[in-house]
């Protein structure tokens, strides 16, 4: 090419070379450095995510959902909604065996006095 | 020997591998400099503009040592980063120049350029080629470089660059009123 007429500046390739070895201590290699440490911080982000998760994981586990844990206005909230959806002899302890055997031991003249009564209370 | 192929010393890689960067360094500007600056003049024709290009590709290089991992030559990486830069150079004076026609290589103010009537003329046709069959024609033209290396610096096919060199070619001819390009 340079045969051609393309030249260049006399001594242009000692002192261009000698001022292209300057580059490195002028641009510093950040990523040398750094890309040393990131398996060590993978590790670290890895170790540090594990212990975090896990007691999450046994708490939600241990703690299973109790009605206990409900408020009364819920429950009241969620069965006003839907009130023929869930039995409330799930809900409400109305020891219902015991109702039952106390029924036989009724004559018709006290049903009929009591639904006298309380007849206004289904109208 | 053929330059294309020249073998590598082996030391070069185990001190990449050692990231022994600043003894390497120095050894990559000894190794290629004369052969990366008529590398890219041949792209950019003008000293100055080459002189820049040349700066700017050791210091990519510098600063892509650590990242690279030499599953190539050397010489293969460092010839595709000052492709890559002087490509985007072309670029750029295309937009300072504010044209989308060829690109003004303004050789005459160039004071290291004495080139003849004719290489001047030739370097005006081959201006006004799109920029790949500009630089497939002159990588070509000035360096004679074989296909296979050129596809692995341009990151095409050599099928394509082959139909780049004939379209550069048939259209310089057309503008020169020749029959063949020496």
């Amino acid at each position: 090419m340079k045969e051609q007429g393309f030249n260049i500046p006399e001594d242009y390739f000692d002192s261009k070379k000698q001022a292209l070895k300057e580059i490195m201590p002028e641009k510093e290699l950040p990523t040398k450095r750094l890309s040393k440490l990131y398996p060590w911080i993978a590790a670290a982000a890895v170790v540090l995510i594990s212990l975090s998760i896990i007691p999450i994981r046994r708490s939600t586990q241990a703690d299973g959902l109790n009605f206990s844990d409900l408020q009364d206005e819920q429950i009241i909230d969620f069965l006003n909604e839907d009130p023929n959806s869930l039995d409330p002899a799930l809900f409400l302890d109305l020891n219902l065996q015991d109702s039952i055997e106390s029924t036989d031991e009724l004559d018709v003249e006290s049903i009929e006095s009591y639904l006298n009564e309380h007849s206004t209370e289904y109208l | 020997m053929d330059i294309w192929i020249m073998a590598e010393p082996p030391i070069w890689k185990e001190q990449l591998k050692k990231q022994q960067f600043d003894r390497l360094f120095p050894i990559l500007v000894d190794a290629f400099t004369e052969r990366l600056y008529w590398h890219i003049r041949s792209i950019l024709l003008r000293h100055d503009w080459t002189d820049d290009v040349l700066q700017e590709c050791y210091i990519k290089t510098w600063k892509a040592l650590p990242n690279f991992r030499g599953e190539s030559s050397f010489y293969t990486w460092m010839y595709r980063i000052a492709t890559n830069e002087a490509l985007a150079l072309l670029k750029k004076e295309r937009r300072f120049q504010l044209q989308d026609g060829p690109l003004d290589f303004k050789l005459n103010a160039d004071p290291y350029f004495d080139g003849d009537a004719a290489l001047q003329k030739l370097m005006m046709q081959v201006s006004e080629l799109p920029d790949k069959q500009q630089t497939v024609f002159k990588l070509k033209y000035f360096q004679n470089m074989p296909f296979k290396e050129m596809s692995e610096l341009l990151d095409t096919s050599i099928g394509a660059l082959k139909a780049s060199y004939h379209h550069a070619n048939e259209k310089i001819k057309e503008g020169l009123n020749l029959k063949d390009i020496g």
